[in-house]
């Protein structure tokens, strides 16, 4: 303890034991923090009172060990709607934004205020060991060396713990060193390009670039009535560009606002299986483009994580560039074999704990959010073979600093084994059209193996129905000489 | 001609209910399989493809407890040696010998309803084909809730694969069902004895 005095800035300006114990009564009489720093303004501090009233002296102001946010919801009745698997909408046992948003959406509709929510950032800090300097913001909202665990602990009809992204509850913030790696600083945009004076940032400055975005985007209903600056939905000191955020993080983009998402849908079957493979513009901005992604995953229990370069790169070899080991020819696409192939080594790299993950995402976006599809509801737009995301399939391979998006030919999800797409939803790829019949017409000498191949499940159909019409050739024959002989 | 007794009404309820159900849940199929086939609107043929699939599941717990209860499971489906043999016998009476105006080989009575040929039909679609597509579209109808019995299974592509071969089966079992349901007596005596209990039969 003596030693901790010793190392702390109470020791350099000479505060002894005997400031803040009365030597005899060393448990009983002891001075706080607040007996000699009354006044103790925190000007430079960012919402002074929030952070003041979750937090004692000693989370800025001393070296943390252990530190976590808990937070406890408890409700009295009619809860039964809410259980683990209705919270946790993608079961890999993590509440991200997306599922916070859905989860109050639905208390609010459920108990209305008959819940409480406590948030509680708890931690170790030691009170004889006061650091000179307080830790900076970026300890908190960036690094997160502190706080960076989150747990949710519901009570109430059902009761469950589930661990919690704690960006939700602490919110990122921009800093110059993650600035540096934005597209907007790669691209040369100086800080003083937008921040042109103290005042916050408007849609004045995004128009000096996004003239012709913004066009399409301040007529519609959205801009008009919901999010009415640029800002409101696009974070410009994020790393990633909007390009690189998966369906879920883009849904966690909308989610803030539209926080009852999944009750607005439950009209959807497997309405949490859409929003797992989903984001909101798929369907509420139809002239967006869109593409289907897919990428290398592996599973931790329930939880699924992509894979990043650096897992990749200790699989491989330090500085191994990914891409031609995937795109063996280097013609710049995937064909079925390819990926099989590669996908087979990369499993078997990681003991067979690896997976190949999909979503529908927009890749060109048209800035139109305003159409309700509440009326048209048209499933078919993309459960069928025609839907417009199989023109532009792409595999996401990490490589160092950037994804690489390579364009996937032919019939890949039929043709590729089983084990390869395990969790890939059904839309039309799999199912048999008349050009995979007209096809077996027009085959080439040699081509029958690859074609039965890549035909996959397919076959279930063209045999199906071949069947169907060979039993009703037999029938009517049947019929005929029963009509000849007249029985 | 004589008239006899062969399907109770509680059977003959469900057979007409039961062929309601699999005639709106092939066609809703077809749909959510060709949504080029436009039947319904798509979102409605997915739910009522869901809907009817569960009345189903009703209905076959409904065939199956009524005939643990009057033990007719056993009486009327199960096979016997000999139906070996009445099986090629009713097989070359439908080929060939129907045309000659040759005895049918097989009468139906209370006792023992249906031929070799519709036991071996009627077993495989009662006791493999319908709890297939059953469970396979329980599991449909909740992906997310059942991923994990999906994954064991082989993922949604194996589940989806299963469910739809199981469908077709269906689709080729009603064609000569519909079919031979016009090889009776006399062209109506079959569906007729569905509909009122009793059986057209050529007098001894």
């Amino acid at each position: 303890m003596v030693k901790i005095h010793n190392e702390g800035t109470h020791r350099k300006k000479n505060v002894g034991c005997k400031d803040c114990h009365n030597t005899h009564f060393i448990d009983k009489e002891k001075k706080g923090c607040g007996a000699c720093h009354l006044k103790t303004p925190h000007i430079s501090l960012p919402s002074p009172d929030r952070h003041l009233r979750a937090l004692n002296c000693l989370a800025c102001h001393s070296n943390i060990q252990e530190s976590s946010i808990k937070i406890v919801i408890s409700a009295k009745d009619r809860d039964r709607l809410i259980k683990k698997e209705v919270v946790d909408l993608d079961n890999n046992n993590t509440l991200d934004h997306g599922e916070w948003d859905h989860l109050n959406a639905l208390l609010k509709k459920s108990l209305k205020s008959n819940y409480r929510v406590t948030k509680e950032f708890s931690f170790q800090g030691n009170v004889h060991g006061i650091t000179a300097k307080p830790s900076s913001c970026k300890t908190c909202h960036i690094d997160r060396r502190l706080f960076g665990q989150a747990r949710l602990r519901y009570t109430g009809t059902a009761q469950f713990e589930i661990p919690a992204d704690p960006a939700i509850f602490i919110p990122e913030i921009p800093s110059i060193e993650s600035y540096k790696k934005t597209v907007h600083s790669r691209k040369g945009v100086q800080c003083f390009d937008c921040h042109l004076s103290q005042a916050s940032i408007n849609d004045a400055v995004c128009i000096q670039c996004h003239e012709g975005v913004y066009g399409t985007y301040k007529h519609t209903v959205h801009a008009r009535k919901g999010a009415t600056q640029c800002t409101d939905c696009h974070n410009p000191h994020r790393i990633e560009p909007y390009r690189e955020l998966n369906a879920k993080e883009r849904l966690a983009v909308c989610s803030r606002c539209h926080k009852d998402y999944v009750q607005k849908h439950n009209w959807l079957p497997n309405t949490k299986l859409h929003f797992s493979h989903l984001e909101c513009s798929t369907c509420h901005s139809p002239e967006s483009t869109k593409g289907m992604v897919f990428y290398l995953s592996t599973k931790k229990g329930d939880q699924e994580d992509i894979l990043s370069y650096e897992n990749l790169e200790s699989l491989f070899e330090k500085d191994a560039r990914i891409t031609p080991l995937l795109d063996k020819n280097g013609d710049g696409a995937i064909d079925s074999r390819e990926l099989a192939n590669f996908f087979t080594d990369v499993r078997k790299r990681l003991a067979g704990n690896a997976l190949i993950g999909s979503s529908i995402i927009v890749t060109s976006v048209y800035h139109d959010y305003s159409v309700k599809r509440q009326k048209e509801r048209i499933c078919a737009t993309c459960h069928s073979e025609k839907a417009p995301f199989y023109e532009s399939m792409f595999f996401i391979l990490p490589e160092k600093g950037f994804h690489m998006y390579i364009p996937v030919k032919d019939t890949i999800l039929s043709a590729t084994p089983v084990s390869v797409f395990i969790d890939i939803s059904l839309l039309g790829e799999q199912k048999a059209t008349w050009s995979d019949v007209k096809g077996f017409f027009f085959l080439k000498r040699g081509e029958l193996p690859r074609y039965a191949k890549e035909l996959g499940f397919k076959w279930i159909d063209i045999i199906g129905i071949g069947l169907s019409f060979v039993i009703l050739f037999f029938v009517f024959i049947h019929i005929a000489v029963r009509v000849l002989v007249r029985r | 001609m004589k008239k006899v007794f062969l399907h109770p009404i509680p059977i003959r309820i469900w057979h007409w209910i039961n062929a309601g159900l699999i005639f709106f849940l092939i066609m809703s199929g077809i749909q959510l399989r060709f949504p080029a086939v436009s039947v319904f609107r798509y979102e409605q043929a997915a739910l009522l493809h869901k809907i009817f699939g569960f009345v189903l599941t009703g209905s076959f717990f409904y065939w199956i407890i009524y005939y643990l209860i009057t033990g007719g499971l056993a009486k009327h489906y199960m096979l016997h040696i000999r139906d070996a043999k009445g099986m090629v016998r009713m097989a070359f009476f439908y080929i060939f010998s129907m045309f000659k105006g040759a005895r049918r080989p097989f009468t139906p009575s209370a006792a023992e309803r249906f031929n070799p040929l519709q036991k071996v039909a009627y077993l495989s679609l009662m006791l493999i084909l319908m709890p297939v597509i059953i469970v396979t579209g329980i599991l449909f109808s909740d992906i997310s809730y059942f991923l994990n019995i999906i994954n064991f299974i082989g993922g949604v592509r194996t589940l989806d694969a299963i469910h739809v071969a199981t469908g077709y089966a269906f689709i080729l079992y009603i064609i000569v069902h519909l079919y031979t349901a016009t090889l009776g007596y006399r062209v109506i005596s079959h569906v007729r004895a569905m509909i009122t209990g009793y059986g057209e039969e050529p007098e001894e």
